[in-house]
Protein backbone atom coordinates (compact mmCIF):
# COMPACT_ATOMS: atom_id res chain seq x y z
CA UNK A 1 0.00 0.00 0.00
CA UNK A 2 1.26 3.28 -1.17
CA UNK A 3 1.00 6.51 1.00
CA UNK A 4 -0.11 8.72 -2.05
CA UNK A 5 -3.17 6.34 -3.38
CA UNK A 6 -4.50 5.72 0.49
CA UNK A 7 -8.01 7.57 0.26
CA UNK A 8 -9.93 6.15 3.11
CA UNK A 9 -9.93 8.19 6.21
CA UNK A 10 -7.09 8.53 8.58
CA UNK A 11 -7.59 8.59 12.50
CA UNK A 12 -7.16 12.07 14.54
CA UNK A 13 -4.69 11.17 17.27
CA UNK A 14 -4.51 12.79 20.80
CA UNK A 15 -1.61 12.83 22.30
CA UNK A 16 -2.50 10.94 25.55
CA UNK A 17 -4.08 7.87 23.08
CA UNK A 18 -0.21 7.67 20.76
CA UNK A 19 0.68 4.65 22.28
CA UNK A 20 -2.20 2.80 21.20
CA UNK A 21 -1.00 3.93 17.35
CA UNK A 22 2.46 3.48 17.71
CA UNK A 23 2.28 -0.22 19.13
CA UNK A 24 0.48 -1.50 15.20
CA UNK A 25 3.43 -0.44 13.46
CA UNK A 26 5.56 -3.07 15.54
CA UNK A 27 3.01 -5.64 15.14
CA UNK A 28 0.93 -4.93 18.87
CA UNK A 29 -2.01 -4.18 20.09
CA UNK A 30 -1.76 -1.88 22.58
CA UNK A 31 -4.46 -1.22 25.88
CA UNK A 32 -4.05 1.20 28.31
CA UNK A 33 -4.64 0.81 32.06
CA UNK A 34 -4.30 2.67 35.25
CA UNK A 35 -0.53 2.52 36.71
CA UNK A 36 -2.15 2.69 39.71
CA UNK A 37 -5.33 1.13 40.05
CA UNK A 38 -4.68 -0.82 37.69
CA UNK A 39 -8.28 -0.98 35.97
CA UNK A 40 -8.56 -1.07 32.04
CA UNK A 41 -9.27 2.36 31.17
CA UNK A 42 -11.22 2.20 27.64
CA UNK A 43 -11.88 4.55 25.39
CA UNK A 44 -8.37 5.57 26.08
CA UNK A 45 -7.92 8.84 28.21
CA UNK A 46 -5.93 10.98 29.59
CA UNK A 47 -6.76 9.14 33.49
CA UNK A 48 -8.64 6.50 35.40
CA UNK A 49 -12.25 6.85 35.31
CA UNK A 50 -12.25 4.43 38.65
CA UNK A 51 -9.94 6.02 40.86
CA UNK A 52 -8.73 9.38 39.21
CA UNK A 53 -5.25 8.52 39.08
CA UNK A 54 -3.46 10.64 36.62
CA UNK A 55 -0.70 7.98 35.63
CA UNK A 56 -1.64 5.72 32.98
CA UNK A 57 0.35 2.57 31.30
CA UNK A 58 0.01 0.38 28.25
CA UNK A 59 0.26 -3.31 28.15
CA UNK A 60 0.45 -5.24 25.50
CA UNK A 61 -2.66 -7.12 24.75
CA UNK A 62 -3.07 -11.06 23.55
CA UNK A 63 -5.02 -9.94 20.11
CA UNK A 64 -7.29 -12.55 20.51
CA UNK A 65 -11.48 -11.95 20.84
CA UNK A 66 -15.05 -12.23 19.76
CA UNK A 67 -16.96 -10.69 17.50
CA UNK A 68 -20.16 -9.37 18.65
CA UNK A 69 -21.49 -7.57 16.06
CA UNK A 70 -21.38 -6.74 12.00
CA UNK A 71 -22.64 -4.65 9.26
CA UNK A 72 -22.36 -4.52 5.94
CA UNK A 73 -22.00 -1.34 3.59
CA UNK A 74 -23.66 -1.72 0.17
CA UNK A 75 -23.46 2.14 0.09
CA UNK A 76 -19.98 4.69 -0.12
CA UNK A 77 -20.66 7.77 2.74
CA UNK A 78 -16.82 8.47 2.57
CA UNK A 79 -15.67 9.11 -0.80
CA UNK A 80 -12.66 6.91 0.32
CA UNK A 81 -14.41 3.36 0.47
CA UNK A 82 -16.28 3.91 -3.04
CA UNK A 83 -13.95 0.92 -4.36
CA UNK A 84 -14.70 -1.02 -1.79
CA UNK A 85 -18.54 -1.73 -1.30
CA UNK A 86 -19.79 -4.26 0.01
CA UNK A 87 -17.36 -4.30 2.98
CA UNK A 88 -18.11 -5.27 6.40
CA UNK A 89 -17.48 -3.26 10.13
CA UNK A 90 -17.10 -5.72 13.10
CA UNK A 91 -16.85 -5.27 16.82
CA UNK A 92 -14.91 -7.25 18.63
CA UNK A 93 -14.48 -7.78 22.15
CA UNK A 94 -11.15 -8.07 23.36
CA UNK A 95 -9.76 -10.82 25.57
CA UNK A 96 -9.02 -8.19 28.06
CA UNK A 97 -12.53 -6.77 28.13
CA UNK A 98 -12.53 -3.34 25.61
CA UNK A 99 -15.15 -3.64 22.71
CA UNK A 100 -13.24 -2.21 19.36
CA UNK A 101 -14.28 -0.96 15.77
CA UNK A 102 -12.55 -3.13 13.02
CA UNK A 103 -13.31 -4.85 9.71
CA UNK A 104 -12.67 -8.61 9.60
CA UNK A 105 -10.55 -9.48 6.42
CA UNK A 106 -9.06 -12.79 5.40
CA UNK A 107 -11.85 -14.15 3.11
CA UNK A 108 -14.87 -12.33 1.31
CA UNK A 109 -17.03 -11.09 4.21
CA UNK A 110 -19.18 -8.68 2.27
CA UNK A 111 -22.50 -10.50 3.16
CA UNK A 112 -24.65 -10.45 6.33
CA UNK A 113 -24.27 -14.36 6.56
CA UNK A 114 -20.57 -14.86 6.02
CA UNK A 115 -19.83 -13.24 9.40
CA UNK A 116 -20.76 -15.41 12.43
CA UNK A 117 -21.46 -13.48 15.81
CA UNK A 118 -19.31 -16.18 18.60
CA UNK A 119 -16.54 -16.15 15.98
CA UNK A 120 -13.14 -15.89 17.50
CA UNK A 121 -10.76 -13.35 15.68
CA UNK A 122 -7.10 -12.57 16.18
CA UNK A 123 -5.35 -9.28 15.34
CA UNK A 124 -4.05 -8.33 12.01
CA UNK A 125 -1.62 -5.39 11.29
CA UNK A 126 -2.26 -3.21 7.96
CA UNK A 127 -0.03 -0.69 7.17
CA UNK A 128 -2.39 2.03 5.31
CA UNK A 129 0.28 4.83 5.39
CA UNK A 130 3.85 5.24 6.40
CA UNK A 131 2.73 6.84 9.65
CA UNK A 132 -0.64 4.71 10.21
CA UNK A 133 -1.18 1.35 10.88
CA UNK A 134 -4.88 -0.11 11.01
CA UNK A 135 -5.49 -3.16 13.57
CA UNK A 136 -8.36 -5.54 11.92
CA UNK A 137 -8.67 -9.15 12.56
CA UNK A 138 -8.99 -12.52 11.08
CA UNK A 139 -10.86 -15.50 11.69
CA UNK A 140 -8.72 -17.30 14.60
CA UNK A 141 -6.55 -20.24 13.86
CA UNK B 1 -36.06 8.36 48.42
CA UNK B 2 -38.98 8.63 46.38
CA UNK B 3 -40.16 11.98 44.95
CA UNK B 4 -43.89 12.49 46.21
CA UNK B 5 -44.05 16.19 44.86
CA UNK B 6 -43.37 17.68 41.92
CA UNK B 7 -43.46 21.15 41.57
CA UNK B 8 -43.19 21.36 37.60
CA UNK B 9 -46.34 18.91 36.97
CA UNK B 10 -48.68 20.77 34.68
CA UNK B 11 -47.04 24.20 35.24
CA UNK B 12 -46.12 25.14 31.82
CA UNK B 13 -48.18 25.27 28.58
CA UNK B 14 -46.84 24.93 24.92
CA UNK B 15 -48.61 27.83 23.66
CA UNK B 16 -47.69 28.13 19.94
CA UNK B 17 -46.35 26.08 17.16
CA UNK B 18 -45.23 26.84 13.78
CA UNK B 19 -43.41 25.15 10.87
CA UNK B 20 -41.01 26.90 8.61
CA UNK B 21 -41.70 25.39 4.75
CA UNK B 22 -40.71 21.43 4.54
CA UNK B 23 -39.20 19.78 1.93
CA UNK B 24 -36.19 18.43 0.29
CA UNK B 25 -35.11 22.04 -1.14
CA UNK B 26 -36.92 24.36 0.10
CA UNK B 27 -34.67 27.18 -1.55
CA UNK B 28 -34.59 29.44 1.90
CA UNK B 29 -32.02 30.14 4.12
CA UNK B 30 -32.15 28.84 7.46
CA UNK B 31 -32.74 32.43 8.87
CA UNK B 32 -35.64 32.42 6.47
CA UNK B 33 -36.98 29.28 7.89
CA UNK B 34 -36.68 30.34 11.18
CA UNK B 35 -38.83 33.38 10.67
CA UNK B 36 -41.03 31.67 8.64
CA UNK B 37 -41.64 29.57 11.97
CA UNK B 38 -41.73 31.88 14.23
CA UNK B 39 -44.01 34.00 12.04
CA UNK B 40 -46.76 30.86 12.49
CA UNK B 41 -46.21 30.25 15.78
CA UNK B 42 -46.79 33.91 16.91
CA UNK B 43 -49.92 33.48 14.72
CA UNK B 44 -50.99 30.50 16.50
CA UNK B 45 -50.23 31.40 19.82
CA UNK B 46 -52.15 34.58 19.22
CA UNK B 47 -49.10 36.54 21.38
CA UNK B 48 -46.73 39.75 20.09
CA UNK B 49 -43.13 39.48 19.43
CA UNK B 50 -42.67 41.66 22.39
CA UNK B 51 -44.33 39.05 24.68
CA UNK B 52 -40.95 36.71 24.03
CA UNK B 53 -38.46 37.44 26.60
CA UNK B 54 -36.34 34.24 25.87
CA UNK B 55 -35.12 32.63 22.96
CA UNK B 56 -33.76 29.19 22.63
CA UNK B 57 -31.28 27.10 19.48
CA UNK B 58 -31.60 23.53 19.55
CA UNK B 59 -30.74 22.11 15.77
CA UNK B 60 -29.19 23.88 12.87
CA UNK B 61 -26.44 26.37 12.33
CA UNK B 62 -28.26 29.07 13.42
CA UNK B 63 -26.76 30.51 16.32
CA UNK B 64 -28.88 32.89 19.62
CA UNK B 65 -26.52 35.31 19.19
CA UNK B 66 -27.88 36.14 15.75
CA UNK B 67 -30.73 34.49 15.76
CA UNK B 68 -33.36 37.26 18.18
CA UNK B 69 -31.74 40.37 16.07
CA UNK B 70 -33.28 38.86 12.75
CA UNK B 71 -36.33 38.23 14.31
CA UNK B 72 -36.70 41.73 15.37
CA UNK B 73 -36.39 41.00 19.48
CA UNK B 74 -34.42 41.93 22.31
CA UNK B 75 -34.19 39.31 24.52
CA UNK B 76 -33.56 38.72 28.50
CA UNK B 77 -32.97 34.52 27.98
CA UNK B 78 -31.31 33.05 25.59
CA UNK B 79 -29.54 30.34 25.33
CA UNK B 80 -28.30 26.95 22.78
CA UNK B 81 -28.19 23.32 23.36
CA UNK B 82 -26.29 20.66 21.35
CA UNK B 83 -27.50 20.93 17.84
CA UNK B 84 -28.32 17.07 17.87
CA UNK B 85 -31.86 15.05 17.62
CA UNK B 86 -31.76 14.22 21.05
CA UNK B 87 -31.24 17.59 22.68
CA UNK B 88 -34.93 18.82 20.66
CA UNK B 89 -37.13 17.52 23.77
CA UNK B 90 -34.36 18.45 26.41
CA UNK B 91 -34.15 22.41 24.49
CA UNK B 92 -37.96 22.26 25.37
CA UNK B 93 -37.74 20.82 28.85
CA UNK B 94 -34.86 23.74 29.66
CA UNK B 95 -37.60 26.23 28.12
CA UNK B 96 -40.24 24.52 30.54
CA UNK B 97 -37.32 25.28 33.68
CA UNK B 98 -37.06 28.99 32.85
CA UNK B 99 -40.36 30.27 32.23
CA UNK B 100 -40.88 28.41 35.67
CA UNK B 101 -38.12 29.96 37.17
CA UNK B 102 -39.32 33.60 36.06
CA UNK B 103 -35.93 34.51 33.86
CA UNK B 104 -38.08 34.88 31.13
CA UNK B 105 -42.52 34.74 30.59
CA UNK B 106 -42.25 33.44 27.03
CA UNK B 107 -39.95 31.17 25.22
CA UNK B 108 -39.21 30.41 21.42
CA UNK B 109 -37.42 27.10 20.95
CA UNK B 110 -36.43 26.98 17.08
CA UNK B 111 -34.87 24.05 15.46
CA UNK B 112 -34.29 24.12 11.77
CA UNK B 113 -32.68 22.15 8.72
CA UNK B 114 -31.56 23.09 5.67
CA UNK B 115 -29.54 21.63 3.46
CA UNK B 116 -27.94 19.69 6.02
CA UNK B 117 -25.08 16.54 5.43
CA UNK B 118 -25.13 13.43 7.71
CA UNK B 119 -21.86 13.48 9.27
CA UNK B 120 -20.13 10.76 7.39
CA UNK B 121 -16.49 11.00 7.95
CA UNK B 122 -15.73 13.47 5.34
CA UNK B 123 -13.22 15.19 7.46
CA UNK B 124 -13.72 18.59 8.39
CA UNK B 125 -13.33 20.69 12.00
CA UNK B 126 -16.78 19.94 12.44
CA UNK B 127 -17.22 16.65 11.78
CA UNK B 128 -17.92 14.89 15.33
CA UNK B 129 -17.22 11.21 13.70
CA UNK B 130 -13.29 12.05 14.75
CA UNK B 131 -13.91 12.62 18.25
CA UNK B 132 -11.77 10.32 20.50
CA UNK B 133 -13.89 7.35 21.60
CA UNK B 134 -15.88 7.21 18.56
CA UNK B 135 -18.39 9.71 17.16
CA UNK B 136 -21.78 10.06 18.67
CA UNK B 137 -23.35 7.32 16.89
CA UNK B 138 -20.31 5.23 17.38
CA UNK B 139 -18.80 6.39 13.92
CA UNK B 140 -15.00 5.30 13.59
CA UNK B 141 -13.99 6.57 10.31
CA UNK B 142 -10.35 4.74 9.77
CA UNK B 143 -12.77 1.70 9.53
CA UNK B 144 -15.28 2.58 7.55
CA UNK B 145 -17.91 2.90 10.57
CA UNK B 146 -19.49 6.31 9.42
CA UNK B 147 -23.15 8.00 9.09
CA UNK B 148 -25.04 7.89 12.19
CA UNK B 149 -27.35 4.82 10.64
CA UNK B 150 -23.71 2.57 11.65
CA UNK B 151 -24.92 2.49 15.34
CA UNK B 152 -28.35 1.98 14.48
CA UNK B 153 -27.54 -0.77 12.51
CA UNK B 154 -25.27 -2.66 14.30
CA UNK B 155 -27.54 -2.33 17.44
CA UNK B 156 -30.19 -4.01 15.45
CA UNK B 157 -28.14 -6.57 13.79
CA UNK B 158 -27.46 -6.88 17.95
CA UNK B 159 -30.97 -7.22 19.12
CA UNK B 160 -31.78 -9.51 16.21
CA UNK B 161 -28.94 -12.02 17.97
CA UNK B 162 -29.76 -11.75 21.62
CA UNK B 163 -34.04 -11.62 21.48
CA UNK B 164 -34.64 -13.13 18.18
CA UNK B 165 -37.99 -12.61 15.90
CA UNK B 166 -38.32 -11.82 12.48
CA UNK B 167 -36.35 -8.96 11.28
CA UNK B 168 -38.33 -8.14 8.63
CA UNK B 169 -40.89 -6.98 11.08
CA UNK B 170 -38.92 -3.64 11.43
CA UNK B 171 -40.39 -2.68 7.74
CA UNK B 172 -43.80 -2.22 10.00
CA UNK B 173 -42.18 0.92 11.23
CA UNK B 174 -41.95 2.02 8.06
CA UNK B 175 -45.09 1.23 6.48
CA UNK B 176 -47.40 2.28 9.24
CA UNK B 177 -45.66 5.61 9.92
CA UNK B 178 -46.20 6.16 6.17
CA UNK B 179 -49.34 5.35 6.49
CA UNK B 180 -49.90 8.36 9.02
CA UNK B 181 -48.00 10.61 7.07
CA UNK B 182 -50.26 9.93 3.84
CA UNK B 183 -52.86 12.03 6.46
CA UNK B 184 -50.24 14.69 7.07
CA UNK B 185 -50.26 17.14 4.74
CA UNK B 186 -46.74 18.46 6.09
CA UNK B 187 -45.34 15.37 5.40
CA UNK B 188 -42.33 14.90 3.00
CA UNK B 189 -42.96 11.20 1.53
CA UNK B 190 -46.87 10.74 1.58
CA UNK B 191 -47.25 7.49 -0.77
CA UNK B 192 -48.47 4.29 0.99
CA UNK B 193 -45.85 1.88 1.10
CA UNK B 194 -46.71 -1.79 1.66
CA UNK B 195 -44.00 -4.34 3.50
CA UNK B 196 -43.64 -6.25 0.14
CA UNK B 197 -42.15 -2.64 -0.98
CA UNK B 198 -40.09 -2.43 2.24
CA UNK B 199 -38.54 -6.03 1.98
CA UNK B 200 -37.51 -5.60 -1.67
CA UNK B 201 -35.59 -2.49 -1.35
CA UNK B 202 -32.20 -2.27 -1.52
CA UNK B 203 -29.87 -2.76 1.38
CA UNK B 204 -27.79 0.64 2.78
CA UNK B 205 -25.75 -0.67 5.73
CA UNK B 206 -26.87 -4.11 6.52
CA UNK B 207 -29.20 -5.30 8.14
CA UNK B 208 -30.66 -2.28 7.39
CA UNK B 209 -32.70 -1.06 3.91
CA UNK B 210 -33.87 1.71 2.28
CA UNK B 211 -36.47 2.69 4.45
CA UNK B 212 -35.28 2.44 7.88
CA UNK B 213 -33.56 6.05 6.99
CA UNK B 214 -34.79 9.04 7.09
CA UNK B 215 -34.47 11.79 4.75
CA UNK B 216 -32.80 15.23 4.84
CA UNK B 217 -35.33 17.79 5.13
CA UNK B 218 -35.40 21.56 4.75
CA UNK B 219 -37.77 23.09 7.19
CA UNK B 220 -38.16 24.49 10.96
CA UNK B 221 -40.20 24.18 14.14
CA UNK B 222 -40.83 27.20 16.68
CA UNK B 223 -42.30 25.96 20.00
CA UNK B 224 -44.01 28.94 22.36
CA UNK B 225 -43.62 27.86 26.07
CA UNK B 226 -45.19 30.16 28.66
CA UNK B 227 -46.58 29.06 31.93
CA UNK B 228 -49.78 27.66 32.09
CA UNK B 229 -51.26 30.36 34.57
CA UNK B 230 -50.00 32.45 32.04
CA UNK B 231 -51.36 30.44 28.98
CA UNK B 232 -55.59 31.59 29.18
CA UNK B 233 -54.78 34.57 27.19
CA UNK B 234 -53.44 33.07 24.46
CA UNK B 235 -55.40 31.81 21.11
CA UNK B 236 -55.85 27.90 21.12
CA UNK B 237 -55.88 25.21 23.74
CA UNK B 238 -52.89 25.18 25.58
CA UNK B 239 -51.16 21.79 25.56
CA UNK B 240 -49.15 21.72 29.23
CA UNK B 241 -46.23 19.42 30.15
CA UNK B 242 -47.12 17.25 32.51
CA UNK B 243 -44.14 15.32 33.22
CA UNK B 244 -40.18 15.02 31.85
CA UNK B 245 -37.97 12.55 32.08
CA UNK B 246 -34.21 13.48 31.24
CA UNK B 247 -31.51 12.11 29.04
CA UNK B 248 -29.33 9.83 30.38
CA UNK B 249 -25.73 9.94 29.58
CA UNK B 250 -23.01 7.68 30.28
CA UNK B 251 -20.81 4.74 29.33
CA UNK B 252 -24.48 2.86 29.77
CA UNK B 253 -26.52 4.81 28.08
CA UNK B 254 -26.53 4.77 23.93
CA UNK B 255 -29.08 6.67 22.18
CA UNK B 256 -29.19 4.28 18.86
CA UNK B 257 -29.22 1.34 20.93
CA UNK B 258 -31.61 -0.16 23.98
CA UNK B 259 -30.49 -0.78 27.70
CA UNK B 260 -28.29 -3.54 27.81
CA UNK B 261 -27.66 -3.42 23.87
CA UNK B 262 -23.72 -4.06 24.37
CA UNK B 263 -23.55 -1.21 22.20
CA UNK B 264 -20.15 0.97 22.41
CA UNK B 265 -19.01 1.13 25.93
CA UNK B 266 -22.48 -0.55 27.22
CA UNK B 267 -22.79 -3.41 29.07
CA UNK B 268 -24.35 -6.74 27.59
CA UNK B 269 -27.97 -7.90 29.33
CA UNK B 270 -31.27 -8.90 28.79
CA UNK B 271 -33.48 -5.62 29.46
CA UNK B 272 -36.45 -5.40 31.82
CA UNK B 273 -38.53 -2.54 32.02
CA UNK B 274 -38.35 -3.01 36.16
CA UNK B 275 -34.67 -2.79 36.27
CA UNK B 276 -34.59 0.96 35.96
CA UNK B 277 -37.44 2.69 38.05
CA UNK B 278 -35.70 5.64 38.42
CA UNK B 279 -35.22 6.27 34.95
CA UNK B 280 -38.47 4.86 33.61
CA UNK B 281 -41.11 6.36 36.15
CA UNK B 282 -40.20 9.64 36.88
CA UNK B 283 -41.98 11.23 33.71
CA UNK B 284 -45.31 8.75 34.73
CA UNK B 285 -45.08 10.22 38.21
CA UNK B 286 -44.57 13.69 37.82
CA UNK B 287 -47.66 13.58 35.21
CA UNK B 288 -49.63 11.70 38.17
CA UNK B 289 -49.86 8.43 35.45
CA UNK B 290 -48.61 5.30 36.41
CA UNK B 291 -47.15 3.47 32.87
CA UNK B 292 -47.67 4.05 29.35
CA UNK B 293 -50.78 2.44 29.28
CA UNK B 294 -52.34 6.07 30.22
CA UNK B 295 -51.13 7.17 27.00
CA UNK B 296 -53.17 7.90 23.99
CA UNK B 297 -50.73 8.52 21.36
CA UNK B 298 -46.52 8.47 21.26
CA UNK B 299 -44.22 9.82 19.31
CA UNK B 300 -40.40 8.76 18.97
CA UNK B 301 -37.17 9.87 17.43
CA UNK B 302 -36.76 7.32 14.65
CA UNK B 303 -34.11 8.77 12.88
CA UNK B 304 -33.33 4.88 11.80
CA UNK B 305 -36.50 2.34 12.44
CA UNK B 306 -34.83 0.57 14.94
CA UNK B 307 -34.90 3.62 17.55
CA UNK B 308 -38.70 3.06 17.30
CA UNK B 309 -38.24 -0.98 17.87
CA UNK B 310 -35.56 -0.23 21.13
CA UNK B 311 -38.16 2.85 22.19
CA UNK B 312 -41.31 1.06 22.76
CA UNK B 313 -39.43 -2.15 24.50
CA UNK B 314 -37.29 0.62 26.84
CA UNK B 315 -40.57 1.93 27.85
CA UNK B 316 -42.42 -0.92 28.36
CA UNK B 317 -44.76 0.07 25.20
CA UNK B 318 -44.34 -3.86 24.91
CA UNK B 319 -41.80 -6.76 27.01
CA UNK B 320 -37.91 -6.50 25.99
CA UNK B 321 -37.54 -9.37 23.14
CA UNK B 322 -41.25 -8.98 22.37
CA UNK B 323 -40.55 -5.98 20.32
CA UNK B 324 -40.88 -7.40 16.49
CA UNK B 325 -43.84 -9.94 17.31
CA UNK B 326 -45.23 -6.40 18.57
CA UNK B 327 -44.84 -4.25 15.34
CA UNK B 328 -45.75 -7.40 12.99
CA UNK B 329 -49.42 -7.84 15.03
CA UNK B 330 -50.15 -4.21 16.09
CA UNK B 331 -51.84 -1.55 14.41
CA UNK B 332 -49.53 1.42 14.91
CA UNK B 333 -51.42 3.88 12.85
CA UNK B 334 -53.19 6.40 13.67
CA UNK B 335 -56.39 4.36 13.66
CA UNK B 336 -55.06 1.38 15.87
CA UNK B 337 -54.13 0.44 19.34
CA UNK B 338 -51.45 1.77 19.91
CA UNK B 339 -50.69 4.90 17.60
CA UNK B 340 -47.19 5.25 16.95
CA UNK B 341 -44.99 8.47 15.01
CA UNK B 342 -48.43 9.79 14.25
CA UNK B 343 -47.46 12.26 11.64
CA UNK B 344 -45.02 9.89 9.95
CA UNK B 345 -42.05 10.25 12.26
CA UNK B 346 -38.94 11.41 10.68
CA UNK B 347 -38.80 8.30 8.23
CA UNK B 348 -41.85 9.69 6.46
CA UNK B 349 -42.41 13.20 7.52
CA UNK B 350 -39.10 14.41 7.24
CA UNK B 351 -35.78 15.08 9.09
CA UNK B 352 -36.10 17.66 11.81
CA UNK B 353 -33.93 16.41 14.14
CA UNK B 354 -36.79 15.63 16.54
CA UNK B 355 -38.81 19.09 16.80
CA UNK B 356 -41.22 18.12 14.38
CA UNK B 357 -42.23 14.78 16.17
CA UNK B 358 -42.10 16.75 19.59
CA UNK B 359 -44.31 19.19 17.45
CA UNK B 360 -46.74 16.60 16.74
CA UNK B 361 -46.88 14.89 20.35
CA UNK B 362 -48.26 18.14 21.10
CA UNK B 363 -50.68 18.77 18.48
CA UNK B 364 -52.04 15.72 18.85
CA UNK B 365 -52.57 16.67 22.66
CA UNK B 366 -54.43 19.72 21.68
CA UNK B 367 -56.67 17.80 19.42
CA UNK B 368 -55.50 19.84 15.94
CA UNK B 369 -54.35 16.55 13.90
CA UNK B 370 -57.58 16.21 11.21
CA UNK B 371 -57.49 13.50 9.69
CA UNK B 372 -54.64 11.17 11.56
CA UNK B 373 -56.23 12.84 15.10
CA UNK B 374 -55.68 10.08 17.76
CA UNK B 375 -59.67 9.61 19.29
CA UNK B 376 -59.99 11.24 22.35
CA UNK B 377 -56.51 12.12 23.06
CA UNK B 378 -56.30 13.85 26.63
CA UNK B 379 -52.29 12.52 27.23
CA UNK B 380 -49.74 12.49 24.27
CA UNK B 381 -46.52 10.93 24.97
CA UNK B 382 -42.73 12.00 23.61
CA UNK B 383 -40.40 9.02 23.95
CA UNK B 384 -36.84 8.47 22.81
CA UNK B 385 -34.05 6.28 24.28
CA UNK B 386 -31.85 7.15 26.82
CA UNK B 387 -35.14 7.44 28.78
CA UNK B 388 -35.87 10.82 27.06
CA UNK B 389 -39.54 11.83 27.82
CA UNK B 390 -41.95 14.37 27.90
CA UNK B 391 -45.56 14.06 28.35
CA UNK B 392 -48.18 15.94 26.94
CA UNK B 393 -51.61 17.10 28.49
CA UNK B 394 -54.50 18.62 26.75
CA UNK B 395 -55.01 22.21 29.01
CA UNK B 396 -58.78 21.90 28.46
CA UNK B 397 -59.79 18.08 29.85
Amino acid sequence: MTTTNYKKPLPVVPEYEQPAWDGPQQGKLMLQRCASCKANIYPFNSWCTACHSFETEWFQASGKGTITGRIIYHQAFHPGFADSIPYNVIWVRLEEGPLVTSNLVGGDYTTWDSIKPGTKVEAVFEDVTDKVTLTKFRVAS
Amino acid sequence: MAQTDWPMRDKTAVVGVGFGVFGRASGLTQMQQNQVAFHNALLDSGLQPSDIDGVLVHSGPTQCDQLPEYLGLNVRWSGQVWPHGRMAAVALQDAAMVVNSGMANAVAVFSSNVNRKMITGERNEHDESYRPGGGPHAEYPPYGMVHPGCLAAMSFGRYVDKYGGDPDNLGYVAVNQRYNASLNPNAVYRTPITIEDYKEARKIIEPLRLFDFTVNTDGAVCLIVTRADRARDCKNVPVLISGMQGLASGSEFATLSMMGGGASRQSDYRYSVNEYPQYTQTGYEMAGLSSAKDIQAFNMYDSFSPMALFTIEEWGICEPGEGLSFLGSTDTTVKGTVPINTGGGHLSAGMMSGANVVAEAIQQARGDCGDRQVKDCTYSQYVHTAFLTTIFKNGNK
